[in-house]
């Protein structure tokens, strides 16, 4: 089958979602290739909760990525559904502080107008403080007022909006599950369904393999994949097919739009290459989730949203940040078994794992980020991995990615004033855990620039060696920022849906059209 | 066996072999433990557990002996919600690995060991876990993970608060909110009057 869109979109995550609605919005006929499943956001629904609703269906769905690293194997926090890795994460929308844009090659001021649309666009809001949980309350005293809460995107108030209603926060903790009640805001709930309402379209289950080029290389013609039929448990049925379009968006995360990259490419180098830059300088947040137990009966960490504060960056010259969480169901018990320390779980499993929960309404969490130390190059990548190969015969990725010495030693100042803090808050010292480093907000492997000679996009987002070609994901992060990365994704589809539209920044600042 | 147990313990056996060959365990006798919760399991809709796995279950979350009449996995269902992840290969797929383990440590199958050489093959397997392919760590995670969360998901509310009663999850005293299934029992929930489908322009 072969037909034609004026914009294919690889990835219905947080960039292509975004910058999708705005040119469906605009009048063009937008379809999204989405390598995951499309969820169902009815209201209440629990096709779309259910599909997340423990790991195991998590796994079965797709929903997590493995990546399978040289050496080691390392679940990762990307969402292959509609909607992509906003469809689980956590809400947290933070900008960051000004001064983390000190490597940017645009500035805190310049994306300021993104910044504020993004926010009226996806209801973004910092809830009061009294209006959160009164275990966020006992942790902000525990810091000295240090922990503050969040910027998020957890409705205050229900709305309805291009044929969704979004209901009010439940402060149920379960957001990394996915939201049933769109009370999260996410590309899943807020601009897929604004592209959808002006007839773009969402093909599911297709996995973009190859973006084909005319004979010059300069432009994309058609973009080949492969729609996915689930036959059963470990079987698919699986068909080849062309899309053809005028203008190609790739959003397919961080690590998959390099990968894409390198699947088009010929004589071994990738498509949009000319500056060596394509899968390289892939950074992202180490972090270690510390636990401990409160020694105090008037406190249920399970009541309140999933992250509720953070150290509004105080601790921005240390080189981390830190996040305290609630608890979730599955994420206890998931976290725990998956990122514990494989010694410290040893120990716990059977009776002692059962007993710990037992203290479950008194657990605290806390995940410290570290931010990438570079200078906008790092050695980590994504690469095509020299030998293995998926189950359609493509190159896996071969990613490297370990914490140098500042960044470890970033962290374990950030597990150490964690655990300071909850022991100010009264938590038990004989029970005080951390588990092992994970890597989450992956981003910056198709970096963008000023300079075609090493960068692979302007700062549009457009690929400086293909005509009709441009990136808005993650991978275009020419540097690391502190906050979690989804915030800036949206904010950079925007620009990049400005300049694909040729329209100056007011009129995107108009209020929308079709809040009706 | 008739054909469609056929085919299913085939499958099952051909699956495991893969993942065997994958994970170049060359040790792993798969023609021996393929078949052994054959006899419990069932066709029609549902995933009866095998006996590896409701073994398995009930020694990650066992009876807490300071505590009078508590509760084991298997006694909500863990090992039910397990099984129904896992469906049919993927518990064949366990048992083995549960089997190797348990070889490992105790020079017989799963089933077979006592408690202390249960737990003990799993942490043999905990231990072992950096570096595994994906799909072995996955089965290690969704073990551990639902041996416990098992006890709450697919009950019926009075099994359900029982079980976070015992657990000191529920607090009848403040309803704000509690260890439920996610979302449930809200006193302050909205609740919209249609329902909305994807797609539809009201």
């Amino acid at each position: 089958m072969i037909d034609h869109a004026d914009v294919a979109i690889i990835g219905a995550g947080a960039g292509g979602a975004t910058v999708g609605a705005e040119l469906a919005e605009a009048g063009a006929k937008v379809v999204f290739l989405e390598a995951g499943k499309d969820l169902d956001i009815t209201y209440g629904s629990d096709s779309h909760f259910a599909a997340t609703q423990s790991f195991l269906r998590t796994i079965d769905d797709g929903l997590f990525w493995h990546e399978q690293y040289e050496g080691r194997n390392w679940r990762t926090d990307m969402g292959e559904c509609a909607g992509g890795g906003t469809t689980i994460y956590a809400g947290v929308l933070e900008e960051s502080t000004p001064r983390d844009y000190g490597q940017w090659p645009i500035s805190y001021e310049e994306l300021l107008p993104y910044i504020e649309l993004a926010k009226e666009r996806y209801h973004v809001s910092r809830w009061p403080l009294e209006e959160l949980s009164h275990y966020a309350k006992l942790m902000h005293e525990a810091s000295g007022g240090m922990l503050g809460p969040i910027q998020a995107g957890y409705n205050r108030e229900p709305y309805f909006e291009y044929g969704v209603y979004h209901d009010r926060c439940r402060k149920c903790r379960c957001c990394i599950l996915g939201c049933r009640y769109n009370a999260k805001s996410n590309a899943l709930t807020i601009t897929l369904p604004k592209a959808r309402w002006f007839d773009a379209e969402v093909r599911d289950n297709c996995l973009a393999v190859r973006l084909n080029t005319d004979l010059s290389g300069k432009k994309i013609e058609s973009v080949t994949y492969l729609k996915r039929v689930k036959t059963g448990r470990f079987t698919e049925f699986v068909t080849r097919h062309t899309l053809r379009a005028d203008r190609f968006i790739l959003a397919a995360g961080s690590m998959m739009t390099p990968m894409l990259l390198n699947w088009s490419g010929r004589r071994g180098s990738a498509l949009a290459n000319s500056s060596g830059q394509v899968g390289k300088n892939l950074r992202g947040h180490f972090m270690r989730a510390t636990y401990s137990i409160l020694q105090r009966d008037d406190v249920r960490t399970y009541q309140g949203n999933l992250v509720e504060l953070n150290d509004l960056y105080a601790n921005y010259d240390k080189g981390y940040m830190l996040e305290f969480n609630m608890v979730a169901p599955p994420t206890y018990m998931g976290a725990m078994v998956e990122v514990m320390e494989t010694a410290d779980l040893v120990n716990l499993i059977g009776l002692p794992f059962k007993r710990l929960m037992r203290q479950y309404s008194r657990l605290v969490i806390s995940a410290p980020l570290v931010r990438s130390f570079d200078n906008g190059f790092t050695e980590n990548s994504v690469l095509p991995h020299a030998s293995r190969k998926n189950q359609y015969g493509l190159p896996l990725p071969k990613v490297t990615f370990e914490p140098n010495a500042q960044e470890s030693t970033w962290l374990e100042a950030g597990v150490a004033h964690a655990h300071s803090i909850m022991l100010a808050a009264g938590a038990d010292p004989a029970q005080m855990y951390a588990g092992g480093i994970d890597v989450v907000h992956k981003v910056g492997t198709c970096r963008m620039g000023t300079d075609p000679a090493n960068s692979v996009t302007d700062l549009n987002g457009k690929c400086w060696d293909l005509d009709n070609a441009w990136i808005t994901d993650g991978s275009l992060f020419p540097a690391p920022l502190l906050a979690n990365c989804a915030f800036i994704i949206y904010c950079l589809a925007y620009k990049t849906a400005d300049a694909m539209l040729g329209r100056p920044r007011a009129s995107a600042q108009a209020p929308s059209p079709a809040l009706r | 066996m008739n054909r469609r147990d056929f085919i299913r313990y085939s499958s099952a056996a051909f699956f495991s072999a893969l993942v065997a060959d994958a994970a170049q365990e060359s040790t792993l006798k798969i023609s021996a433990n393929i078949f052994e919760g054959a006899a419990t399991s069932s066709a029609k809709g549902s995933v009866r557990p095998w006996a590896a796995i409701t073994a398995a279950v009930d020694v990650l979350v066992p009876a807490d002996p300071d505590i009078p009449g508590d509760f084991k996995g298997s006694d909500y269902g863990a090992d039910k919600v397990l099984a129904e992840s896992l469906g049919f290969a993927g518990q064949a797929f366990l048992t083995v690995l549960l089997n190797r383990y348990a070889r490992a440590v105790a020079r017989k199958k799963f089933t077979a060991c006592s408690a202390g050489e249960q737990l003990d093959a799993i942490k043999k397997w905990v231990s072992e876990r950096e570096g595994q392919l994906p799909l072995v760590r996955d089965m290690l995670t969704g073990m551990l993970s639902l041996s416990m969360i098992g006890t709450f998901e697919d009950n019926t509310a009075e099994d359900q608060t029982a079980v976070f009663t015992s657990m000191g999850w529920y607090d009848p005293e403040d309803p704000s909110g509690t260890f439920r299934l996610p979302n449930e029992g809200y006193v302050d929930s909205y609740t919209f009057p249609v329902m909305l489908k994807k797609g539809v322009r009201p």
